[in-house]
């Protein structure tokens, strides 16, 4: 069987179109679905904000000392283009604490804001210890807290404050020696950067009752004792308790 | 256009709008939750347990809430919590809990009762689990003690937790030392109800339980001659059941209580026999030794001898085959260790000894498989001559000139007194009947 070209024409465009519907239907329902379901659209804004923001690490300024506002000397003009007014010629046209230049009346004093010098005031407050590189170390932002997501970037591992965290919680963790222990519960907390905890919550039980209440024991003393003595989140992780800190309990001892 | 454009372009609409789907659907949130904190190893250690006093109680409300705390502080189990710091209101709650109140003072289980007119109702919680009482008694008041219906609930919830029979109402016999006399007696394991075993004026040492409870073997001198006698707990008249020349001391019964295992010396130097329970012949000479052998203790499942010997020097630790043999020795700290006794609990080869550690003695338990030894007393005065509870968990010794205490036996907890005054010879008896 043959077609003509006005006929294989036709059949392409309709075989075009019919296709076209079919591919392009379920990406209108998704969207439509999405659109219904607002949150989870927001989540993934949150969490690609979240992404981008991490690759954007910005960079920590040397300690925050402002420049002093140096005051404008609103007596002289420094606009160039500017013309001079005609009004004097001679110091005797002009009143007793004013002086004639480049044909206007000025005021004889020199202004009483000289500008700061920077290097000569930082230098004052200098420290034999502090910082010098003028980039400074990198930093993330604190950014709102996201209560969907958990768990951290792993170059956070190890840091001596979630290692004495994690010492905190395993002295208050403590299964009665009877007691199951099988399975892992996981608990999450949402700490400030003043170091106060907040919130906390469990995130998974292990299925066995007592480990559990244990794991619920251990994050309401830490809570508690965190909360009465807090240790200030360090700079650089910031970032991480932008999302729940969450803990595995394992009541078996590492291999 | 001609039909290879269109097609390219057919092809090139289709194309995306599959990636657009595509793009779609892999654009849902990712599984972000990445768990970066592991705690690994929870300490262990005992369950916390909260036992209130029931509200508006009377005399007998208020005997089951000390007789029930004293069981399970004792029991090697549970760490009993200070009622001080309880935040539920008891009086709202009645027989109830509401969990989170127990759960916010760490308890892990509580216990509940009521004293009505002729019976004692008692409720335990596991806090994990709700509001829901894992077990619950009633017991009748009519001919028993309080008493003996607490350590009757108290044994239910051991075994509830351990599945081991408790040892509450079993009872603990002991030489009590006078002046100038030694009296055998007995008493509950906490201390209560003691009374004298052996009614006579002379010296009366080395009590031995028969493993169903109703007979002490001791060694009495009123005689003169050091001799095995065997009588009730009651204190009526002994049988004299060995008389040999010289020593007939350190009774141990077999588990299935037919032989009884000691030391006699009647052919001059101490050695371990084994003789008839019923009539105190002899069935077997254990050792043969130049050197001194004394103190046996029965294995577990009667297959084995401990004792001591000081035929590699100072006294140590031997075992031996219960049908004789060459004896092995099994302690090797210090040079002084002696009065073993063997750990009931099934599956296992401890056993426990005095040690003498410096100056002074103290109890230690040793795993036979392993080695592995534990310390149960230290710096606490002189403790000597321990005895198992009947499920291995906790251990009875004397302590020189102070009385006798129980502590765990894995070493955990304080030691708790339950006799005060000299003693020596500690022997735990059998677990009370059901």
């Amino acid at each position: 069987m043959s077609f003509k070209d006005g006929e294989m024409q036709t059949i392409s465009v309709f075989g075009a179109v019919v296709i076209s519907g079919l591919l392009f239907f379920p990406v209108l329902y998704w969207t439509e679905k999405a659109d219904a379901a607002k949150t989870k659209f927001d989540d993934m804004e949150s969490i690609e904000a979240s992404v981008a923001y991490k690759k954007e690490k910005q960079k920590q300024p040397q300690k925050q000392t402002s420049q002093p506002e140096v005051k404008k000397d609103t007596t002289v003009s420094h606009d160039e283009n500017k013309k001079p007014i005609e009004g004097c010629k001679l110091d005797s046209e002009c009143k007793p604490d004013e002086k004639c230049k480049e044909g206007h009346c000025v005021a004889k004093k020199e202004p009483k804001d000289k500008p700061v010098d920077v290097d000569q005031t930082l230098a004052k407050f200098h420290h034999s210890d502090d910082d010098d590189n003028p980039t400074g170390k990198p930093v993330t932002a604190v950014g709102d807290f996201n209560g969907n997501e958990e768990g951290w970037a792993p170059v956070t591992k190890g840091h001596p404050f979630w290692q004495g965290f994690a010492k905190d919680i395993h002295e208050n963790f403590t299964l009665p020696e009877i007691s199951e222990a099988n399975g892992i519960p996981v608990g999450c907390f949402h700490i400030t950067p003043d170091g106060k905890i907040v919130d906390t919550k469990v995130k998974e039980k292990s299925g066995s009752p007592d480990l559990d209440q244990a794991a619920e024991h251990a994050i309401d003393a830490v809570k508690k004792l965190r909360n009465d003595n807090p240790t200030p989140v360090p700079t650089e992780l910031l970032g991480a308790i932008n999302r729940w800190i969450c803990i595995r309990f394992d009541p078996k001892q590492a291999s | 256009m001609d039909m290879h454009s269109l097609r390219s372009k057919t092809s090139q609409l289709a194309l995306c709008a599959f990636a657009c789907v595509a793009a779609s659907a892999s654009a849902q949130p990712s599984d972000n939750s990445g768990v970066v904190i592991d705690v690994n190893g929870a300490k262990r250690g005992l369950y916390p347990i909260a036992l209130p006093v029931a509200p508006d109680g009377d005399a007998a409300s208020k005997e089951v809430a000390q007789v029930e705390g004293t069981d399970l502080t004792l029991a090697g189990v549970f760490k009993v919590l200070d009622p001080t710091s309880f935040l539920a209101d008891l009086k709202s709650e009645q027989l109830n809990i509401d969990p989170q109140k127990w759960k916010d003072v760490g308890a892990f289980g509580v216990v509940k009762y009521r004293v009505t007119g002729d019976q004692i109702e008692f409720r335990l919680y596991e806090v994990s689990k709700g509001n829901t009482a894992a077990l619950t008694k009633m017991y009748k008041r009519s001919g028993t003690t309080t008493r003996q219906i607490v350590h009757r609930w108290d044994n239910e919830v051991v075994k509830f937790y351990t599945n081991e029979a408790g040892f509450f109402g079993s009872q603990i016999a002991f030489t009590a030392k006078g002046k100038g006399t030694s009296t055998i007696m007995a008493m509950d394991f906490d201390g209560a109800n003691a009374f004298v075993v052996s009614h006579n004026s002379s010296t009366n040492i080395l009590p031995a339980w028969s493993p169903t409870g109703g007979k002490i073997a001791y060694t009495s001198f009123m005689r003169n001659n050091p001799d095995l006698y065997v009588g009730a707990p009651n204190g009526s008249r002994p049988t004299k059941l060995s008389g040999q020349k010289g020593m007939n001391t350190g009774a141990a019964w077999s588990p299935d209580g037919s032989k009884i295992a000691l030391t006699l010396s009647k052919d001059g130097n101490p050695e371990i026999y084994i003789i008839n329970a019923s009539d105190g012949s002899i069935v077997r000479r254990i050792t043969n030794d130049k050197s001194i052998d004394t103190s046996p203790a029965w294995s577990p499942d009667g297959s084995q001898l401990a004792f001591v010997s000081d035929r590699n020097g100072g006294p140590q630790i031997f075992v031996v085959s219960a049908s004789g043999g060459t004896p092995k020795q099994v302690s090797f700290n210090g040079t002084y260790n002696t009065t073993p006794t063997w750990s009931p609990k099934a599956g296992k080869h401890v056993i426990a000894y005095t040690t003498r550690d410096g100056g002074t003695y103290d109890i230690v338990t040793l795993d036979l498989d392993t080695k592995a030894m534990t310390r149960v007393t230290q710096n606490e005065g002189n403790n000597e001559e321990p005895s198992f509870s009947p499920n291995g968990r906790v251990i009875a010794y004397a302590r020189q000139g102070q009385g006798i205490y129980i502590s765990n036996a894995d070493g955990s907890g304080k030691a708790t007194k339950v006799y005060s005054g000299s003693a020596t010879g500690v022997d735990w008896g059998p677990a009370p009947k059901e």
